[in-house]
């Protein structure tokens, strides 16, 4: 068996020294250690670097009880690069099955204090197994094993699959049609991870040559209402066959569950023109469950929605080549904080939100209710990262008759601008009826680059001309400010909270509403005060730093 | 799109070998009266004598050299009245035509024939000669009608016949219907199409100088393959002179929107003026082919020498004044011994510009359209190459026994260079998308045939065939690239990376059939019920194969590349490289499809005359059709095969009753079961955009054939020479119709195929061939031919789609309501001079069925006058000159959807000068 490679999260160095570089609160020396814990009964283990004698963090050789680890076990596989290594940290064979965390920790002199901790988590499997194409009955993927998708595997015949915590499902490049996880209306998928044990689903490739599209991603179909006249269609980037339908009448259609799940490497090129999304939810009822989702490294969008009404909470977009929140086709859900971070590579929107692109006026109508989003863009890098995909694209993007409540968000260096759209005579209606709303846009720096003229921190330069008497009423709230982010643009190591004083943390938001799914405390723009909810089971790790 | 080109028009008239005695030769064939059969065995008398040897052969033909002068023609046969032809004169050096027909023995009942039966003239007339005796409904076109218009090929001449219209260059509707219900056989045989998207061959492939005529059948009868309902269009190549020819002809063409004027070209091979890739557009010989460029199969240092083998050559290549349009052809034939040869070769290079605009709309809300994407300068340069050849040779062993070769090759290619620049609706900016395209296409079909007559077998006749053809079509390196600015910016375009840029498509087909075919024929007479009784048999194997691969360049990281710069310089190998563009393969496992169909027919027939004046044909085929389509790339990873398979085997009867009102006017009535099978393409899940922008199109392996029962009725009256009247009408029902569906996905339309539960179509023919001369004595040298066709179609929408079509009601996709064809000609013998001067003009007709509440796109009236002009400058007609006007209006092509245009062109008014002589 080869060695199958999984997602990293180290960051600053991973071996163990007696003094680091100066702490970050200023305190005097600090210390670094690094740690691999088992998931799977929680135990930590300290690791020497090469070359070195192995201590803990007290300078404890193994003479002085320092825990040593012997793993010279071949049953067992590493599910890290090629030669079992990362970066320039060769790695053994550990005991126990499952998923364990290496955890690169910067303490304070005294080692007692946590200053800060940088992730990566790996698999200990019996085997790669491959993926049925058609799973009919209930089935329970452990996380001793990883398995392997190569063409469509589709969850079908009321079967569910249930995927424990910390298991890895990778996928196969190059297969048409392309290799998705494809849940249809008759199937349920139960994929709830941990912090601790994310669910990893990701490319088959080595390090450093994983590529956006390598393979497909996952698509949960199910039976809510669209908008198209004829109630159900055909997912995009699939072949036509009724188990690829979705839509109809259910709006409480359960798809299943997901929670701590990254998708990476995703959305196959199925032909030009068409690509899947790294998570994809067609006609989802508001019995499905989503959050604390990642897609990083995604081709198209990282996470769209055709229809339907279900809910989502805490998604992280990362490094995505097209949009990060994509809706349309009557999409009627709920969501609340969303990160999407664009970089050098590659960019797109943050929103675009369609009613429905063949009848800007159809029903039910594309409603979505969003709040606190923050958007990280790349407009810092200049001319060469803008007109990339699509020259128009600004962080919050409404055409085709949208309906949407916008609320609370955060813009910063993002690609072209703030706030635009297309067909605004068809949104208007939604405008005048309180059907489509925006509320509280804290912008900054977007379209910083844009030749011949960057766009300043206007009003009048970041929303496109259509928008603008609309944009321009007290009501909307556009605060034109530097969110003063702690290491936004710090790729591999992002930190989105806001600094003491930042404008996103001002009064007067408008609150979502108080219906059980919001969390009312968020009184903020974008998605994070003080808690970083990407912790532990998020990478941020662009794929040119690792690169062997 | 209809953009008619014009090539040269060869003649092959008729001269006798210099060195010859003085003689001249009189050539005809015998036809049987009642049931339009060429006679073999007939015996002719000149002047009361003969020497035993002056007979028909087995395709009734004979001929006869003479010293000049007049001469009677007596034709006798065993089971035949006797008939004759007098007063033919016989001119030192040139052949005369003297066709006739006669009464079957049993068939009159009292020897008194009213009219005399004349000689056939002309070509023209002995085609209509023919039509009046089919047992079948058919219309056709002779050489002197093809040679004397501007067509150019097969397509251009049929434009002019009954109930037919040509859509997209070379597709025939007859009757309305598509090319779903039509057929093409060359020289009796079927032959596949070049055309992976298409039922049929194109007809413009066929080069008008090598098609002696072309027949439209429009009703089946049980010896013709079943499947076809609007028309089984039939060429003929050339045919085998009586005399030695050798001709050659030059024409240079002006067309006023694209001789002289900028042009758009491409960086190609040395061969390209003449349709022949030299292997420029290649795959490069490093990308391999056992197996696919997937990330996993080769390391990223390899892939990247992959993206640097191809050719970073996106651009166009302007011409400032682009060149004429050129044919050239030469032509003969000679008989030596007992062979006979003929043969042609033609060449063309046609370059057209079109400038045009597309819009695209969309529902604003409501039903309401709007326009998406507006593309107001939409340029679309091509140069057609057009190469062609026909080789053909008899042996005549006696008049009964004759073995005859035949051998078509036609190759043309396409060269085409389209520049879209306009705002894209789909991501809301003004773009500029490049594309380069090279088809190129071949067919060669080969075929023995012999003729036996058996007198010792009650003068039965024994025909047998056996044809392999072979289409092939190669469109290699298909180049897209696409730029782009924010709408109303002055910027330069920027290089974007939309999924069709970067994009590069390689395919091929290569289809193939074998066909041997068998047909036993015996007449017989009963007092007075006579006839011809036949069985025979046809055999249509064949096979294709269909392969594409798809490649894209995908920007890994933007960063490093300065996307202003032109798009060969960022496509350059030098940003082939793992921080700027990588090459993908985007092969699908749908991209290689293997099908196979084998048809054997089997059937019996009988041609019955019930007394002088009723006929009946009438009989059963059988067919016994395998069809089986296996799509799957088994190089592409997760590729499942998809096998269609379908098995049916059909009894298709057929009668028809010919009532002869008088010697001159029938009247017919018809019946026939015919059946539609599912193309190959239609069967497979293989997707393709046909439009780039617009749908794709994707096969259903679980489509069955549909069976169509046809009705006709027909009354005509032929005046004489080259004149008729006639007026038809027809009835079709369709079971299981095979129908275009539409299947929404939530970004795209997908096009596929389904059967529908019905449609009926039927409509009236009339058609009118007169000379003047009978209105007064000075319009004698003008003649007028003229049809009009009027056609009413239904289909029924299935229920699963009336979501998704806007209009629930409609006529066939294709279908105009009238048809009309005027000619009017002058022929003048005393300047040897003759003109012509055409009108057609086709009413609006659906191109594109409308969905989600947008109208239906139709295509308005298109109406073309053509004149051409011909004199010959010596006695003889060896040197002729020809000038021609093509679309002298400049037809405006406009496509409307609601209240907007959404497609709108001109082609330009074409000028032709030709010449060509003929040695002897």
């Amino acid at each position: 068996m080869a060695p199958v490679p999984s997602s990293p999260k180290p960051t600053p160095p991973t071996t163990n020294r007696r003094s680091g570089p100066a702490s970050p609160c200023g305190c005097g020396p600090t210390n670094t250690s690094t740690l691999r814990q088992d998931n799977q009964d929680g135990k930590r283990y300290y690791l020497p670097s090469a070359g070195e004698t192995a201590t803990d963090i007290f300078n404890r050789s193994a003479s002085d009880g320092y825990q040593t680890t012997a793993l010279p076990n071949a049953e067992k596989e590493i599910l890290v690069g090629e030669g079992g290594r990362v970066a320039s940290v060769a790695l053994s064979l550990f005991e126990d099955y499952g998923m364990h965390t290496i955890i690169a920790q910067i303490r304070d002199r005294t080692g007692t204090r946590v200053l800060k901790s940088a992730y990566f988590k790996f698999g200990i499997v019996r085997g790669t197994e491959q993926l049925p194409n058609i799973i009919s009955s209930n089935r329970t993927l452990t996380n001793d094993r990883a398995y392997r998708i190569s063409g469509i595997v589709q969850v079908t015949n009321n079967a569910v699959l249930t995927v424990q915590p910390g298991t890895f499902i990778i996928g196969t490049p190059g297969s048409q049609p392309p290799s998705v996880l494809l849940v249809t209306t008759t199937g349920r998928l139960m994929a709830e991870g941990t912090r601790s044990r994310p669910i990893i689903m990701t490319s088959s490739q080595p390090f450093g040559q994983r590529q956006r599209g390598d393979w497909g991603g996952l698509i949960m179909l199910g039976k809510a209402r669209l908008n198209d006249p004829s109630g159900s269609l055909f997912i995009e980037g699939l072949p036509d066959s009724p188990d690829n339908r979705y839509g109809g009448d259910d709006d409480n259609h359960n798809c299943g569950s997901l929670r701590y799940v990254r998708v990476e490497f995703a959305g196959s090129l199925l032909r030009p023109n068409e690509e899947t999304n790294s998570f994809t939810w067609g006609g989802c009822g508001k019995a499905t469950k989503a959050e604390y989702l990642q897609a990083t490294y995604g081709l198209d969008d990282s996470f769209e929605w055709f229809g339907g009404n279900n809910d989502a909470k805490y998604l992280v977009g990362t490094y995505g080549a097209d949009d990060y929140i994509d809706t349309q086709i009557g999409y009627r859900g709920r969501i609340q904080y969303v990160v999407g971070v664009a970089n050098s590579d590659l960019s797109n929107r943050g929103i675009e939100a369609d009613n429905y692109e063949r009848d800007f006026a159809a029903r039910p109508l594309g409603k979505s209710f969003m709040y606190n989003f923050t958007f990280v863009g790349n407009a810092h890098l200049g001319s060469a990262s803008r007109g990339y995909d699509e020259a128009d694209a600004p962080c919050i993007y409404t055409r085709r008759g949208a309906g949407g409540i916008y609320n609370n968000m955060l813009c910063y260096n993002w690609t072209t601008r703030t706030y635009g759209g297309a067909d605004f005579a068809s949104i208007e209606p939604n405008m005048a009826n309180g059907d489509y709303s925006i509320s509280g846009v804290v912008s900054w720096d977007n379209g910083r680059n844009v030749t011949p003229t960057p766009r300043a921190n206007t009003i009048e330069d970041q929303v496109l001309p259509a928008f603008l008497p609309y944009a321009q009423n007290a009501a909307r709230k556009l605060v034109f400010a530097n969110p003063n982010l702690r290491r936004p643009l710090e790729y591999s190591d992002p930190d989105f909270r806001p600094r003491l004083g930042s404008p996103v943390l001002r009064t007067g938001w408008t609150l979502s509403p108080d219906d059980g799914f919001f969390d009312q405390f968020a009184d903020y723009a974008g998605a994070f005060n003080l808690v970083d909810w990407t912790e532990e089971w998020t990478v941020f790790i662009q794929e040119q730093d690792i690169k062997p | 799109m209809m953009i008619r080109l014009l090539v040269s028009i060869s003649l092959l008239a008729a001269a006798v070998w210099g060195q010859a005695p003085a003689r001249g030769t009189i050539t005809g064939t015998v036809f049987d009266a009642a049931n339009g059969l060429p006679i073999p065995l007939i015996t002719i008398e000149v002047n009361g004598m003969t020497d035993g040897r002056q007979q028909t052969g087995t395709d009734g033909k004979f001929t006869i050299q003479l010293s000049p002068g007049k001469y009677k023609l007596r034709f006798t046969g065993s089971n035949h009245l006797e008939a004759s032809i007098e007063d033919v004169e016989v001119v030192a050096g040139q052949v005369v035509e003297a066709s006739t027909v006669m009464q079957q023995k049993g068939a009159v009942t009292t020897v008194e024939v009213s009219e005399k039966v004349g000689a056939v003239q002309s070509t023209a007339e002995s085609i209509l000669q023919e039509r009046k005796l089919a047992s079948n409904t058919s219309d056709s076109i002779s050489k002197d009608d093809i040679k004397g218009s501007t067509a150019s090929d097969a397509a251009g001449a049929l434009e002019k016949v009954t109930g037919v219209s040509i859509v997209d260059n070379g597709y025939v509707f007859v009757r309305g219907l598509g090319e779903r219900y039509s057929s093409t056989m060359l020289n009796n045989a079927v032959i596949p199409t070049t055309e992976p998207e298409r039922r049929v061959v194109p007809l413009d492939l066929f080069p008008a100088s090598l098609i002696d005529n072309i027949k439209v059948l429009k009703t089946y009868s049980p010896d013709l393959p079943g499947e076809f309902s609007g028309g089984l269009v039939q060429l003929q190549t050339v045919e085998f002179p009586t005399a030695p020819t050798f001709q050659v002809s030059v024409n240079y063409g002006f067309n006023s929107q694209t001789t002289f004027n900028r042009f758009a070209g491409q960086l190609g091979g040395a061969r390209d003026f003449f349709g022949v890739d030299d292997g420029t557009r290649g795959l490069p010989s490093v990308i391999p082919n056992d197996k696919r460029l997937f990330q996993g199969n080769f390391s990223e240092s390899q892939i990247q020498q992959f993206g640097r083998a191809f050719s970073n050559n996106y651009q166009p290549n302007y011409t400032d004044s682009m060149r004429p349009q050129q044919s050239y052809s030469v032509s003969g034939g000679t008989s030596i011994g007992k062979w006979g040869f003929v043969g042609a070769l033609t060449f063309a290079n046609t370059p057209q510009r079109t400038p045009q605009l597309q819009r695209f709309l969309v529902n604003s809300g409501g039903g309401k359209p709007a326009i998406f994407s507006d593309y107001s300068d939409f340029n679309v340069d091509t140069i057609g190459a057009r190469l062609g050849g026909v080789l053909n040779a008899a042996y005549r062993f006696n008049p009964n026994n004759k073995l005859v070769f035949r051998n078509t090759l036609t190759r043309d290619s396409d060269q085409e260079t389209r520049v879209i620049r306009g705002l894209n609706g789909g991501n809301g900016q003004e773009i500029e998308s490049t594309r380069l395209r090279w088809v190129e296409r071949q067919l060669v079909s080969t075929g023995v045939e012999g003729d036996h007559a058996f007198a010792n077998l009650g003068n039965s006749v024994l025909h047998w065939q056996f044809t392999y053809s072979s289409s092939k079509r190669d469109e290699p390196d298909l180049r897209e690239t696409i730029r782009g600015r924010e709408p109303g910016s002055k910027e330069p375009y920027t290089y974007i990376n939309l999924p069709e840029s970067g994009f590069r498509f390689f395919n091929n087909l290569n289809d193939k059939i074998y066909e041997p075919q068998a047909d036993w024929t015996k007449p017989f007479y009963r007092g007075k019920v006579s006839g011809i009784f036949r069985v025979g048999f046809r055999g249509t194997v064949r096979r294709r194969d269909f392969d594409g691969r798809r490649f894209r360049y995908f920007p890994i990281r933007a960063g490093t590349i300065d996307f202003t710069k032109p798009t060969n310089e960022i496509l350059g190998s030098n940003n082939i490289r793992s921080d700027g563009f990588a090459i993908r393969e985007v092969t699908r496992g749908t991209d290689k499809y293997a099908a196979e169909m084998d048809v054997y027919g089997g059937y019996a027939m009988a041609d019955i005359a019930l007394g002088p004046k009723w006929r009946v044909v009438g009989g059963m085929r059988y067919e016994d059709a395998n069809i089986l389509v296996t799509t799957n790339d088994p190089l592409v990873p997760g590729s499942v095969p998809t096998q269609a398979m379908l098995s049916n085997r059909d009894p298709l009867p057929a009668i028809s009753l010919i009532y002869q009102k008088t010697a001159r006017q029938n009247i017919r009535f018809g019946y026939g079961r015919t059946v539609n099978r599912p193309d190959f393409r239609e069967l497979s899940p293989f997707e393709f955009t046909n439009v780039v922008g617009g749908y794709s199109t994707v096969g259903n392996p679980d489509l069955q054939r549909a069976t169509i029962d046809n009705f006709d009725a027909r009354w005509e009256w032929f005046l004489g020479g080259n004149q008729v009247i006639a007026a038809s009408y027809f009835y079709k029902k369709f079971s299981n119709p095979i129908e275009q569906t539409y299947r929404p996905t939530a970004s795209e339309l997908r096009q596929s195929f389904i059967n529908v539960g019905g449609a009926n179509n039927q409509g009236l023919e009339l058609e009118l061939r007169k000379n003047l001369g009978f209105v007064s004595k000075k319009l004698a040298p003008f003649s007028v031919q003229s049809n009009f066709t009027f056609v009413n179609s239904d289909v029924n929408i299935l229920d699963s789609q009336k979501a998704i079509l806007t209009s629930l009601n409609r006529p066939l996709v294709g279908q105009s309501r009238f048809i009309y064809n005027a000619i009017a000609e002058w022929l003048y013998p005393k300047l040897r001079s003759n003109a012509r001067f055409y009108l057609n003009s086709v009413s609006r007709r659906i191109t594109d069925v409308g969905t989600f509440r947008l109208p239906d796109v139709y295509q308005e009236r298109t109406t073309f006058v053509d004149f051409v002009y011909q004199v010959n400058l010596d006695e003889k007609g060896k040197w002729n000159i020809r000038f021609s006007g093509e679309n002298l209006t400049d037809n405006r092509y406009w496509y409307t959807q609601s209240t907007f245009v959404v497609r709108d062109f001109k082609i330009g008014r074409t000028f032709t000068i030709g010449t060509s002589y003929s040695f002897f």
